[in-house]
């Protein structure tokens, strides 16, 4: 199987900065995967995900996507694989109505208008949004913005989707919901989900978890694997989720609880047992 | 400074076909040094609150007391200058408000404009530069060349510089990393401790709601749902959930807990709480022998 996205070697500094906010960076991702990169605000990974489409060109090292190399005259192509929902709910909308808005992208890829329509209407089914067709963007909440972004991202029917901290400025509810259509996303098989994220929760729903610090990955690894390693993820400006701190507390509370990564769930089960024996 | 709310109705575009109501019959007091928060889901009334704390909004009906300052329907915005630079807001991503050439420019620009000197705002911009955790060396510098959090420290210093008595903060965290909220929490509390503050703190993050606030205040459409302290508010899940609000993180695992069979005396609010009721009830390595 060709991997979805390749990257060899990327290394980008920005101007007038003198560290380099990528540095020797390479990782394969296979189709279909959800992978969280993690890493705290200034750790490379904003940078890393406009690198996979083109938004900078590398100053050195590779990016394929698809088994197609990144180029001046690849990115165009390139572009309607990838779609990007960015941080600010409030930054990213042009069209006067919800459907306008949507329709954007096609529009400048040249989709015919009697295609268009349907699409439209498809994505913001998909995101539960068809009722605010009409409405007005700036005037919807956080969470239902964040979702239109992502209609006009389904509605070009990309191969990958990128969430570049797609959650971080909403409140609990539009997390909860942006979240949920990931999670649904996820299960129709189409697509690659790359969630750029500091809320390691969202990082525990993925395949694979890579962490960047210092423009460098530091390591990668399933959620179970990276979870596990409590205070490199401190180290890096990280938390580890609820159920591992718990885990964690125990150990050193001399309970004989489990000696791996176990979700909230798991770790009910296995407190329970460990309850009902005592 | 102390802050009482006293049957507080506001109406957004009185007296015309488009009136809805904000506020509705609040009654609050905030005492003098203590740190608050207030929570509830987005559109519950919070921001209009915060909007009378500083006189932003005057009620429509009813009166809020700030310190000695009584403010109702009929005060006159002449007679609120005192008032609002007694009272601070930091507003949600406060670093999209910093607009001069330098770090200290920006900082010195309230005090300046509420009559001090060149000399005697620079001096008070820089105190509160330091109080942020800004190095010197930064303060020629453009707000822009700076870091995310280095510019939300600016702004917050901004506000500092006015010297208020009263520190009103709205999602002060937001978009902020783990690391990046501790350090910002952390500060909020140096603040209060060393400038004897009030502080109100509009927030989701229940952890921080029970881990710093002696006084939570629950909203829900325009009016005052509830009002005590972090355990009589957080410690009635079905209540909670009944009412959208969220849980402290270790809600979720609790109430799991409690369905599985697990007995709590008292809600765990916190990590360190909740591994003290469970570990007693667990089996331990040491009882192999």
């Amino acid at each position: 199987m060709v991997p979805i996205i390749q990257v060899k070697d990327l290394t980008y500094t920005y101007q007038n900065s003198k560290v380099p906010a990528l540095q020797n960076i390479s990782l394969t991702i296979e189709p279909g995967q959800w992978v969280a990169i993690v890493g705290h605000n200034g750790s490379g990974k904003s940078t890393l995900a406009q690198m996979l489409n083109g938004l900078i060109a590398p100053q050195s090292g590779e990016v394929y996507i698809d088994g197609e190399l990144l180029t001046e005259e690849s990115v165009w192509a390139i572009r309607r694989k990838i779609g990007i929902v960015f941080q600010s709910p409030d930054n990213q909308f042009v069209g006067a109505t919800v459907a306008d808005d949507v329709a954007f992208g096609m529009e400048n890829n040249g989709v015919p208008r009697a295609e268009m329509i349907p699409r439209v209407q498809a994505a913001l089914e998909q995101v539960g949004m068809t009722a605010y067709a009409t409405h007005e963007p700036a005037r919807l909440s956080g969470g239902q913005k964040q979702r239109v972004a992502l209609a006009g991202v389904l509605a070009q029917r990309p191969q990958v989707i990128i969430l570049d901290e797609a959650t971080s400025m909403l409140d609990p509810q539009g997390r909860h919901d942006v979240v949920s259509l990931m999670t649904d996303l996820r299960k129709t098989g189409q697509f690659t989900i790359i969630s750029i994220t500091h809320d390691i929760d969202e990082a525990a729903l993925a395949d694979q978890v890579i962490l960047m610090d210092n423009g460098q990955l530091v390591t990668a690894g399933t959620p179970a694997e990276i979870f596990v390693q409590g205070d490199m993820l401190q180290q890096h400006g990280l938390t580890v989720p609820l159920s591992e701190k718990v885990r964690q507390g125990l150990l050193q509370a001399d309970v004989n609880v489990a000696d791996h990564y176990l979700d909230e769930e798991q770790l009910v089960k296995n407190l329970w047992t460990l309850h009902s024996n005592k | 400074m102390d802050i009482t709310f006293k049957q507080v109705d506001y109406t957004y575009q009185a007296d015309s076909p488009m009136a809805t109501p904000g506020l509705r019959d609040v009654n609050l007091h905030f005492q003098s040094g203590t740190y608050n928060a207030i929570i509830g889901q987005t559109g519950s009334g919070k921001s209009t609150l915060l909007q009378h704390l500083n006189a932003l909004l005057i009620p429509t009906k009813g009166e809020v007391v700030v310190g000695d300052q009584v403010v109702t329907p009929q005060t006159k915005n002449k007679e609120l200058y005192d008032l609002r630079r007694k009272v601070g807001l930091v507003f949600q991503f406060p670093e999209s408000q910093l607009f001069e050439e330098t770090v200290l420019k920006d900082v010195a620009f309230a005090p300046k404009n509420f009559g001090k000197t060149a000399a005697e705002a620079d001096e008070i911009a820089r105190r509160a530069l330091r109080l942020v955790g800004i190095a010197p060396e930064l303060e020629d510098k453009m707000p822009f060349d700076l870091s995310g959090g280095q510019m939300r420290r600016v702004a917050i210093a901004g506000v500092l510089a006015m010297e208020p008595e009263v520190l009103v903060l709205d999602e002060p965290t937001a978009g902020l990393d783990p690391v990046g909220r501790e350090e910002m929490m952390t500060l909020f509390v140096k603040i209060q401790q060393e400038r004897d503050l009030t502080v109100i703190l509009v927030t989701h993050q229940m952890d921080d709601v029970v881990r710093y606030a002696q006084q939570v205040v629950v909203m829900e459409q325009g009016r005052v749902l509830k009002t005590g302290q972090p355990q009589e508010i957080f410690a009635d899940i079905p209540w909670l959930h009944q009412h959208n609000l969220e849980l402290p993180s270790t809600g979720r695992l609790v109430q799991q807990l409690q369905q599985q069979g697990f007995q709590f005396d008292q809600v765990p609010l916190t990590v360190p709480d909740l591994l003290a009721q469970l570990a007693p009830q667990l089996k331990q390595v040491a009882t192999h022998e």
